[in-house]
Protein backbone atom coordinates (compact mmCIF):
# COMPACT_ATOMS: atom_id res chain seq x y z
CA UNK A 1 0.00 0.00 0.00
CA UNK A 2 2.78 2.32 1.26
CA UNK A 3 4.57 1.52 -2.46
CA UNK A 4 1.35 2.44 -4.33
CA UNK A 5 0.87 5.66 -2.39
CA UNK A 6 4.92 6.57 -3.49
CA UNK A 7 3.70 6.02 -6.91
CA UNK A 8 0.69 8.35 -6.95
CA UNK A 9 2.88 10.57 -5.73
CA UNK A 10 5.24 10.28 -7.81
CA UNK A 11 2.50 10.39 -10.52
CA UNK A 12 1.31 13.78 -9.07
CA UNK A 13 4.08 15.89 -8.79
CA UNK A 14 5.45 14.78 -12.31
CA UNK A 15 1.75 15.95 -13.76
CA UNK A 16 2.03 19.47 -11.54
CA UNK A 17 5.50 20.21 -12.59
CA UNK A 18 5.53 19.37 -16.01
CA UNK A 19 2.46 21.89 -16.03
CA UNK A 20 3.94 24.48 -13.42
CA UNK A 21 7.61 24.18 -15.11
CA UNK A 22 7.64 26.73 -17.94
CA UNK A 23 6.36 29.23 -15.87
CA UNK A 24 8.64 28.51 -13.24
CA UNK A 25 11.61 28.56 -16.31
CA UNK A 26 10.01 31.90 -17.38
CA UNK A 27 10.45 33.46 -13.94
CA UNK A 28 13.72 32.18 -13.04
CA UNK A 29 15.08 33.16 -16.82
CA UNK A 30 13.42 36.85 -16.22
CA UNK A 31 15.61 36.94 -12.75
CA UNK A 32 18.74 35.24 -13.27
CA UNK A 33 19.68 36.25 -17.04
CA UNK A 34 22.42 34.50 -17.63
CA UNK A 35 21.54 31.47 -19.27
CA UNK A 36 23.72 28.83 -17.74
CA UNK A 37 23.30 30.24 -14.39
CA UNK A 38 19.61 30.25 -14.92
CA UNK A 39 19.41 26.75 -15.82
CA UNK A 40 20.87 25.79 -13.04
CA UNK A 41 18.64 27.74 -10.55
CA UNK A 42 15.91 25.91 -12.52
CA UNK A 43 17.51 22.47 -12.00
CA UNK A 44 17.77 23.54 -8.13
CA UNK A 45 14.26 24.38 -8.15
CA UNK A 46 13.43 21.16 -9.13
CA UNK A 47 15.11 19.13 -6.92
CA UNK A 48 13.77 21.43 -4.22
CA UNK A 49 10.15 20.42 -5.56
CA UNK A 50 11.02 16.70 -5.71
CA UNK A 51 12.38 16.60 -1.92
CA UNK A 52 9.73 19.18 -0.58
CA UNK A 53 6.58 17.68 -2.11
CA UNK A 54 5.55 16.05 1.11
CA UNK A 55 5.38 20.06 2.56
CA UNK A 56 2.70 20.84 -0.50
CA UNK A 57 -1.06 21.65 0.61
CA UNK A 58 -2.76 20.18 -2.50
CA UNK A 59 -5.55 22.89 -1.09
CA UNK A 60 -3.11 25.68 -2.75
CA UNK A 61 -1.97 26.37 -6.44
CA UNK A 62 0.86 24.43 -7.17
CA UNK A 63 2.47 27.14 -9.32
CA UNK A 64 2.90 29.43 -6.63
CA UNK A 65 4.10 26.82 -4.48
CA UNK A 66 6.78 26.20 -6.85
CA UNK A 67 7.53 30.21 -7.50
CA UNK A 68 8.07 30.10 -3.97
CA UNK A 69 10.58 27.89 -3.23
CA UNK A 70 11.97 29.08 -7.18
CA UNK A 71 12.47 32.68 -5.43
CA UNK A 72 14.29 30.85 -2.52
CA UNK A 73 16.74 29.17 -5.24
CA UNK A 74 17.64 32.51 -6.58
CA UNK A 75 18.11 33.97 -3.45
CA UNK A 76 20.89 31.53 -2.89
CA UNK A 77 22.16 32.24 -6.01
CA UNK A 78 22.66 35.96 -5.80
CA UNK A 79 24.05 35.15 -2.36
CA UNK A 80 26.33 32.54 -4.04
CA UNK A 81 27.68 34.68 -6.87
CA UNK A 82 28.37 37.37 -4.61
CA UNK A 83 25.93 39.67 -5.65
CA UNK A 84 24.16 41.97 -2.54
CA UNK A 85 20.88 42.03 -3.90
CA UNK A 86 18.48 41.20 -6.52
CA UNK A 87 17.33 43.47 -9.30
CA UNK A 88 13.79 42.54 -8.90
CA UNK A 89 12.35 43.97 -5.39
CA UNK A 90 9.97 42.00 -3.38
CA UNK A 91 7.10 44.13 -4.48
CA UNK A 92 8.10 43.50 -7.94
CA UNK A 93 8.76 39.80 -7.48
CA UNK A 94 5.33 39.27 -6.19
CA UNK A 95 3.59 40.97 -8.97
CA UNK A 96 5.46 38.96 -11.80
CA UNK A 97 4.79 35.72 -9.76
CA UNK A 98 0.76 36.49 -9.80
CA UNK A 99 1.14 37.90 -13.07
CA UNK A 100 2.29 34.43 -14.49
CA UNK A 101 -0.01 32.61 -12.32
CA UNK A 102 -2.62 34.50 -13.81
CA UNK A 103 -1.46 33.44 -17.23
CA UNK A 104 0.59 30.15 -17.73
CA UNK A 105 -2.14 27.75 -19.45
CA UNK A 106 0.74 25.56 -20.62
CA UNK A 107 -0.90 23.20 -22.88
CA UNK A 108 -3.01 25.45 -24.74
CA UNK A 109 -0.49 28.07 -25.03
CA UNK A 110 2.05 25.57 -26.67
CA UNK A 111 -0.37 24.70 -28.99
CA UNK A 112 -1.48 28.03 -30.00
CA UNK A 113 2.17 29.27 -29.95
CA UNK A 114 2.88 26.24 -32.14
CA UNK A 115 -0.08 27.18 -34.50
CA UNK A 116 1.32 31.01 -34.74
CA UNK A 117 4.29 29.44 -35.77
CA UNK A 118 3.63 27.27 -38.82
CA UNK A 119 2.25 30.61 -40.06
CA UNK A 120 4.67 32.84 -40.14
CA UNK A 121 7.10 33.65 -43.34
CA UNK A 122 9.75 32.15 -44.12
CA UNK A 123 12.08 34.91 -42.73
CA UNK A 124 10.98 35.75 -39.72
CA UNK A 125 10.93 32.14 -38.68
CA UNK A 126 14.49 31.91 -39.58
CA UNK A 127 14.97 34.65 -37.30
CA UNK A 128 13.41 32.54 -33.90
CA UNK A 129 15.32 29.53 -34.80
CA UNK A 130 18.25 31.20 -35.23
CA UNK A 131 17.57 33.12 -32.04
CA UNK A 132 16.24 30.36 -29.93
CA UNK A 133 17.61 27.09 -30.87
CA UNK A 134 21.42 28.05 -29.43
CA UNK A 135 20.49 30.79 -27.40
CA UNK A 136 22.50 32.91 -29.99
CA UNK A 137 23.35 36.38 -29.34
CA UNK A 138 21.74 39.22 -31.60
CA UNK A 139 24.68 39.16 -33.27
CA UNK A 140 25.54 36.06 -34.04
CA UNK A 141 21.89 36.06 -35.64
CA UNK A 142 22.88 39.05 -37.41
CA UNK A 143 25.74 37.55 -38.77
CA UNK A 144 23.90 34.86 -39.69
CA UNK A 145 20.98 36.60 -41.35
CA UNK A 146 23.37 38.97 -43.37
CA UNK A 147 22.19 41.78 -41.44
CA UNK A 148 22.77 44.05 -38.66
CA UNK A 149 21.98 43.43 -34.59
CA UNK A 150 20.03 46.62 -34.64
CA UNK A 151 17.75 45.14 -37.11
CA UNK A 152 17.56 42.05 -35.70
CA UNK A 153 16.51 43.22 -32.50
CA UNK A 154 13.82 45.45 -34.46
CA UNK A 155 12.90 42.70 -36.32
CA UNK A 156 12.55 39.84 -33.83
CA UNK A 157 10.75 42.32 -31.30
CA UNK A 158 7.96 42.63 -34.34
CA UNK A 159 7.97 38.99 -35.15
CA UNK A 160 7.39 38.64 -31.09
CA UNK A 161 4.68 41.11 -31.37
CA UNK A 162 3.15 39.54 -34.48
CA UNK A 163 3.20 35.97 -32.21
CA UNK A 164 1.94 37.17 -29.05
CA UNK A 165 -1.41 39.00 -31.32
CA UNK A 166 -1.62 35.13 -32.56
CA UNK A 167 -0.76 33.48 -29.12
CA UNK A 168 -4.00 35.79 -27.83
CA UNK A 169 -6.39 35.24 -30.96
CA UNK A 170 -6.05 31.47 -30.47
CA UNK A 171 -6.52 32.00 -26.57
CA UNK A 172 -9.66 34.01 -27.09
CA UNK A 173 -11.00 31.75 -29.76
CA UNK A 174 -10.44 28.40 -27.53
CA UNK A 175 -12.45 30.17 -24.51
CA UNK A 176 -15.55 30.85 -26.61
CA UNK B 1 4.21 51.84 -21.60
CA UNK B 2 5.39 53.33 -24.77
CA UNK B 3 7.06 51.46 -27.63
CA UNK B 4 9.96 52.11 -26.63
CA UNK B 5 9.68 50.67 -23.23
CA UNK B 6 7.97 47.50 -24.72
CA UNK B 7 11.01 47.06 -26.85
CA UNK B 8 13.60 47.37 -23.79
CA UNK B 9 11.97 44.51 -22.10
CA UNK B 10 12.44 42.25 -24.93
CA UNK B 11 15.92 43.46 -24.96
CA UNK B 12 16.47 42.79 -21.28
CA UNK B 13 14.84 39.39 -21.36
CA UNK B 14 17.54 38.61 -24.13
CA UNK B 15 19.99 39.83 -21.88
CA UNK B 16 21.04 42.88 -23.88
CA UNK B 17 20.65 45.49 -21.18
CA UNK B 18 23.36 46.12 -18.29
CA UNK B 19 23.13 45.83 -14.87
CA UNK B 20 21.98 49.85 -14.29
CA UNK B 21 20.12 49.48 -17.43
CA UNK B 22 17.75 46.76 -16.00
CA UNK B 23 17.32 48.44 -12.76
CA UNK B 24 16.39 51.40 -14.03
CA UNK B 25 13.74 49.85 -16.70
CA UNK B 26 12.42 47.62 -13.57
CA UNK B 27 12.21 50.58 -11.37
CA UNK B 28 10.15 52.25 -13.99
CA UNK B 29 8.00 48.91 -14.45
CA UNK B 30 7.71 48.46 -10.46
CA UNK B 31 4.18 50.27 -10.08
CA UNK B 32 2.66 49.83 -13.01
CA UNK B 33 0.42 46.45 -12.51
CA UNK B 34 0.23 46.60 -16.26
CA UNK B 35 3.76 46.80 -17.13
CA UNK B 36 4.82 43.93 -14.83
CA UNK B 37 1.54 42.07 -16.58
CA UNK B 38 3.18 42.78 -19.55
CA UNK B 39 6.87 41.33 -18.76
CA UNK B 40 5.17 38.39 -17.09
CA UNK B 41 3.61 37.81 -20.37
CA UNK B 42 6.79 38.44 -22.92
CA UNK B 43 8.92 36.30 -20.39
CA UNK B 44 6.86 33.31 -20.78
CA UNK B 45 6.40 33.78 -24.59
CA UNK B 46 10.13 33.77 -24.91
CA UNK B 47 10.34 30.80 -22.94
CA UNK B 48 7.96 29.03 -25.02
CA UNK B 49 10.05 30.24 -28.12
CA UNK B 50 13.17 28.81 -26.31
CA UNK B 51 11.53 25.48 -25.37
CA UNK B 52 9.42 25.09 -28.74
CA UNK B 53 12.65 25.77 -30.51
CA UNK B 54 14.66 23.11 -28.44
CA UNK B 55 12.04 20.50 -28.47
CA UNK B 56 11.75 20.99 -32.85
CA UNK B 57 15.79 20.64 -32.82
CA UNK B 58 15.27 17.63 -30.65
CA UNK B 59 12.83 16.45 -33.01
CA UNK B 60 14.73 17.05 -36.42
CA UNK B 61 17.79 15.42 -34.18
CA UNK B 62 15.73 12.52 -33.63
CA UNK B 63 14.91 12.27 -37.30
CA UNK B 64 18.09 12.70 -38.50
CA UNK B 65 19.74 10.28 -36.44
CA UNK B 66 16.70 7.71 -37.27
CA UNK B 67 17.49 8.49 -40.94
CA UNK B 68 21.25 7.72 -40.49
CA UNK B 69 20.39 4.77 -38.94
CA UNK B 70 19.26 3.32 -42.28
CA UNK B 71 22.15 4.38 -43.94
CA UNK B 72 25.04 1.60 -44.41
CA UNK B 73 27.51 4.28 -43.63
CA UNK B 74 26.52 4.69 -40.36
CA UNK B 75 25.78 0.79 -38.80
CA UNK B 76 28.25 1.02 -36.81
CA UNK B 77 26.74 3.54 -34.15
CA UNK B 78 26.46 2.26 -30.57
CA UNK B 79 22.97 0.29 -30.23
CA UNK B 80 22.35 1.99 -27.46
CA UNK B 81 22.15 5.17 -29.43
CA UNK B 82 19.71 3.47 -32.15
CA UNK B 83 17.24 2.10 -29.64
CA UNK B 84 17.01 5.91 -27.90
CA UNK B 85 16.54 7.34 -31.30
CA UNK B 86 14.07 5.25 -32.98
CA UNK B 87 11.00 7.60 -33.34
CA UNK B 88 10.85 11.24 -33.34
CA UNK B 89 8.35 10.93 -30.33
CA UNK B 90 10.05 9.01 -28.15
CA UNK B 91 12.95 11.35 -28.65
CA UNK B 92 10.91 14.09 -27.26
CA UNK B 93 9.10 12.27 -24.23
CA UNK B 94 12.76 11.19 -23.13
CA UNK B 95 13.42 15.46 -23.75
CA UNK B 96 10.27 16.16 -21.53
CA UNK B 97 11.47 13.62 -18.94
CA UNK B 98 15.03 14.34 -19.13
CA UNK B 99 13.33 18.33 -18.60
CA UNK B 100 12.01 17.22 -15.19
CA UNK B 101 15.07 15.98 -13.93
CA UNK B 102 17.50 18.59 -15.54
CA UNK B 103 15.74 21.07 -17.26
CA UNK B 104 17.35 22.35 -20.07
CA UNK B 105 20.96 22.08 -18.85
CA UNK B 106 21.59 19.70 -21.94
CA UNK B 107 21.20 22.43 -24.01
CA UNK B 108 22.60 25.18 -23.21
CA UNK B 109 24.60 27.13 -25.04
CA UNK B 110 27.01 30.21 -24.32
CA UNK B 111 26.29 33.42 -25.16
CA UNK B 112 29.18 35.57 -25.80
CA UNK B 113 29.61 38.56 -23.14
CA UNK B 114 31.07 40.79 -25.17
CA UNK B 115 29.91 43.66 -22.41
CA UNK B 116 28.34 45.66 -24.64
CA UNK B 117 24.86 46.95 -24.22
CA UNK B 118 21.99 48.34 -26.44
CA UNK B 119 19.16 50.35 -25.16
CA UNK B 120 16.33 51.32 -27.74
CA UNK B 121 15.91 54.89 -27.41
CA UNK B 122 13.53 55.70 -30.26
CA UNK B 123 11.87 53.02 -32.28
CA UNK B 124 9.92 55.28 -35.36
CA UNK B 125 8.17 53.93 -38.67
CA UNK B 126 5.53 57.01 -38.43
CA UNK B 127 2.74 54.87 -38.02
CA UNK B 128 0.83 57.46 -35.56
CA UNK B 129 -1.71 59.67 -38.30
CA UNK B 130 -1.62 61.96 -35.58
CA UNK B 131 1.67 63.06 -35.54
CA UNK B 132 2.52 66.18 -34.77
CA UNK B 133 5.61 67.94 -37.45
CA UNK B 134 6.86 70.79 -36.20
CA UNK B 135 6.69 73.89 -39.15
CA UNK B 136 10.68 74.58 -38.77
CA UNK B 137 14.01 73.11 -36.70
CA UNK B 138 12.25 72.20 -33.60
CA UNK B 139 12.90 73.85 -30.49
CA UNK B 140 11.97 71.14 -28.06
CA UNK B 141 12.93 67.36 -27.98
CA UNK B 142 10.81 65.17 -29.09
CA UNK B 143 9.15 66.18 -32.70
CA UNK B 144 10.23 65.78 -35.89
CA UNK B 145 10.33 68.66 -38.90
CA UNK B 146 10.84 68.18 -42.53
CA UNK B 147 11.41 70.31 -45.41
CA UNK B 148 7.70 70.65 -46.24
CA UNK B 149 7.02 67.28 -44.62
CA UNK B 150 4.20 65.25 -44.23
CA UNK B 151 3.45 61.92 -43.28
CA UNK B 152 1.90 59.66 -45.64
CA UNK B 153 0.68 56.55 -46.26
CA UNK B 154 2.23 54.08 -48.94
CA UNK B 155 1.79 50.70 -49.99
CA UNK B 156 5.04 49.49 -49.76
CA UNK B 157 6.38 51.53 -46.73
CA UNK B 158 9.79 50.11 -45.44
CA UNK B 159 7.94 49.32 -42.39
CA UNK B 160 3.90 49.89 -41.35
CA UNK B 161 2.12 51.47 -43.75
CA UNK B 162 3.23 55.04 -43.24
CA UNK B 163 6.16 57.13 -43.55
CA UNK B 164 7.58 60.64 -43.28
CA UNK B 165 7.54 62.64 -46.63
CA UNK B 166 9.86 65.63 -47.18
CA UNK B 167 10.81 67.94 -50.06
CA UNK B 168 10.97 69.20 -52.29
CA UNK B 169 13.09 72.12 -51.53
CA UNK B 170 14.18 73.97 -55.14
CA UNK B 171 16.16 76.55 -54.11
CA UNK B 172 18.85 74.25 -51.99
CA UNK B 173 21.21 71.50 -52.28
CA UNK B 174 19.56 69.59 -49.30
CA UNK B 175 16.48 68.48 -48.29
CA UNK B 176 15.97 68.38 -44.38
CA UNK B 177 13.97 65.93 -41.66
CA UNK B 178 15.09 66.81 -38.02
CA UNK B 179 14.37 65.93 -34.54
CA UNK B 180 16.38 66.86 -31.09
CA UNK B 181 16.51 63.62 -28.15
CA UNK B 182 16.60 64.27 -24.75
CA UNK B 183 19.72 62.20 -24.10
CA UNK B 184 19.80 63.55 -20.28
CA UNK B 185 17.99 60.23 -18.58
CA UNK B 186 19.83 57.52 -20.55
CA UNK B 187 21.92 55.40 -18.25
CA UNK B 188 25.50 56.84 -17.92
CA UNK B 189 28.54 55.24 -18.58
CA UNK B 190 30.34 53.30 -15.36
CA UNK B 191 33.94 53.56 -15.03
CA UNK B 192 35.79 51.88 -17.83
CA UNK B 193 33.18 52.58 -20.33
CA UNK B 194 31.97 54.63 -22.74
CA UNK B 195 28.39 55.37 -24.82
CA UNK B 196 27.60 55.96 -28.31
CA UNK B 197 24.18 56.79 -30.28
CA UNK B 198 23.74 54.25 -33.52
CA UNK B 199 21.01 55.61 -35.71
CA UNK B 200 19.72 53.64 -38.39
CA UNK B 201 17.02 54.88 -40.76
CA UNK B 202 15.37 53.49 -44.13
CA UNK B 203 15.51 56.27 -46.82
CA UNK B 204 14.32 56.77 -50.76
CA UNK B 205 13.37 59.04 -53.36
CA UNK B 206 9.20 59.56 -52.94
CA UNK B 207 9.29 59.49 -57.19
CA UNK B 208 10.65 56.52 -59.33
CA UNK B 209 13.68 58.82 -59.92
CA UNK B 210 16.53 56.78 -62.01
CA UNK B 211 19.66 59.16 -61.36
CA UNK B 212 21.71 59.02 -58.20
CA UNK B 213 20.70 60.29 -54.71
CA UNK B 214 22.94 61.84 -51.85
CA UNK B 215 22.14 61.10 -48.59
CA UNK B 216 23.54 62.83 -44.86
CA UNK B 217 23.17 61.74 -42.00
CA UNK B 218 24.36 63.82 -39.12
CA UNK B 219 24.29 63.41 -34.73
CA UNK B 220 25.41 66.12 -32.58
CA UNK B 221 25.49 66.11 -28.89
CA UNK B 222 25.00 69.16 -26.88
CA UNK B 223 25.09 70.29 -23.90
CA UNK B 224 22.50 72.91 -23.71
CA UNK B 225 18.40 72.80 -23.59
CA UNK B 226 17.12 72.52 -26.89
CA UNK B 227 16.21 76.25 -27.45
CA UNK B 228 19.81 76.68 -27.38
CA UNK B 229 20.56 73.74 -29.73
CA UNK B 230 18.54 75.27 -32.39
CA UNK B 231 20.51 78.35 -31.90
CA UNK B 232 23.63 76.45 -31.82
CA UNK B 233 22.78 74.49 -35.16
CA UNK B 234 22.05 78.10 -37.31
CA UNK B 235 24.70 80.25 -35.87
CA UNK B 236 27.22 79.49 -38.63
CA UNK B 237 30.43 77.80 -38.17
CA UNK B 238 31.09 74.44 -38.52
CA UNK B 239 28.48 72.10 -36.00
CA UNK B 240 31.33 70.02 -35.11
CA UNK B 241 33.06 73.01 -32.65
CA UNK B 242 29.81 74.25 -30.99
CA UNK B 243 28.16 70.80 -30.45
CA UNK B 244 30.19 68.01 -27.61
CA UNK B 245 30.25 65.58 -30.33
CA UNK B 246 29.08 65.65 -34.00
CA UNK B 247 29.03 62.99 -36.85
CA UNK B 248 28.20 63.48 -40.68
CA UNK B 249 28.22 60.71 -43.17
CA UNK B 250 27.49 60.91 -46.78
CA UNK B 251 26.25 58.31 -49.28
CA UNK B 252 25.25 57.86 -52.50
CA UNK B 253 22.53 55.45 -53.61
CA UNK B 254 21.98 54.41 -57.41
CA UNK B 255 19.66 51.96 -56.68
CA UNK B 256 15.95 52.18 -56.20
CA UNK B 257 13.98 51.92 -53.53
CA UNK B 258 14.42 51.70 -49.49
CA UNK B 259 18.28 51.56 -48.38
CA UNK B 260 19.38 51.73 -45.20
CA UNK B 261 21.64 54.24 -43.47
CA UNK B 262 23.42 53.79 -39.71
CA UNK B 263 25.48 56.61 -38.32
CA UNK B 264 27.59 56.42 -35.00
CA UNK B 265 28.07 59.20 -32.65
CA UNK B 266 30.57 59.39 -29.51
CA UNK B 267 28.05 60.57 -26.49
CA UNK B 268 29.47 62.43 -23.83
CA UNK B 269 28.20 61.99 -20.23
CA UNK B 270 27.91 65.31 -20.10
CA UNK B 271 25.25 65.31 -23.25
CA UNK B 272 21.79 66.40 -22.49
CA UNK B 273 20.76 66.54 -26.22
CA UNK B 274 21.20 65.18 -29.17
CA UNK B 275 19.90 66.15 -32.81
CA UNK B 276 19.62 63.97 -35.75
CA UNK B 277 19.27 65.13 -39.28
CA UNK B 278 18.66 63.71 -42.40
CA UNK B 279 19.53 64.91 -45.79
CA UNK B 280 18.79 64.65 -49.30
CA UNK B 281 19.67 65.56 -52.23
CA UNK B 282 20.47 64.57 -56.04
CA UNK B 283 24.08 63.78 -56.37
CA UNK B 284 26.82 65.95 -57.06
CA UNK B 285 26.07 69.56 -56.74
CA UNK B 286 22.20 68.99 -57.82
CA UNK B 287 19.30 70.46 -55.69
CA UNK B 288 16.97 68.67 -54.02
CA UNK B 289 13.92 68.79 -56.49
CA UNK B 290 12.08 66.03 -55.43
CA UNK B 291 10.26 64.81 -52.18
CA UNK B 292 11.89 62.27 -50.36
CA UNK B 293 10.55 59.49 -47.81
CA UNK B 294 12.36 58.64 -44.55
CA UNK B 295 11.04 55.15 -42.40
CA UNK B 296 11.88 52.52 -39.85
CA UNK B 297 13.98 54.67 -38.08
CA UNK B 298 15.98 53.05 -34.63
CA UNK B 299 18.09 55.33 -32.38
CA UNK B 300 19.57 53.08 -29.90
CA UNK B 301 22.20 53.52 -26.89
CA UNK B 302 25.15 51.57 -27.28
CA UNK B 303 27.15 51.06 -23.91
CA UNK B 304 30.38 49.23 -24.16
CA UNK B 305 34.27 48.80 -22.42
CA UNK B 306 36.42 52.48 -23.36
CA UNK B 307 38.65 50.14 -25.54
CA UNK B 308 36.49 48.70 -27.46
CA UNK B 309 37.28 49.46 -31.14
Amino acid sequence: MEQSADINDRERLTRYWLDAEPAVQAYVFAVVREVHDAEDVVQQVALTVARRFDEYDDTRPFLAWALWLARSRIADHFRKTGRDRLVFSPTMLERFERALSENHQVAVRREALEHCLGKLPEKPRRLIELRYENDASMQSVADAMESTAASVRVMLFRVRNQLAECVNAQLAKEAT
Amino acid sequence: MNEAERQQVDLYLDGELSDAESEALLTRLEDDSDAVAYLAERSLLHNDLRRSMKRRRLQQWAVATTADEDNPHTRNVAPRTHRLSRTPLAAAVIGLVFGFIATSLVWGVIIPRRGVHVQSVIVESFEDAGMRLAPRFPDVSGVWNGTQGEIVHVDDAAEGRQVLRFGPAEDRRFSYVNRIVDVSRLAQPQDHERRELRLTVAVRPAEDAPSARRYKLRLAAFSEDPAAVKDAWFSGGGISEKALSFASRVRDVTQRGWVTLEIRLPLPPEARNAVISIGATAAEGGTAAIAYEVDDMVLELVTMPADTP
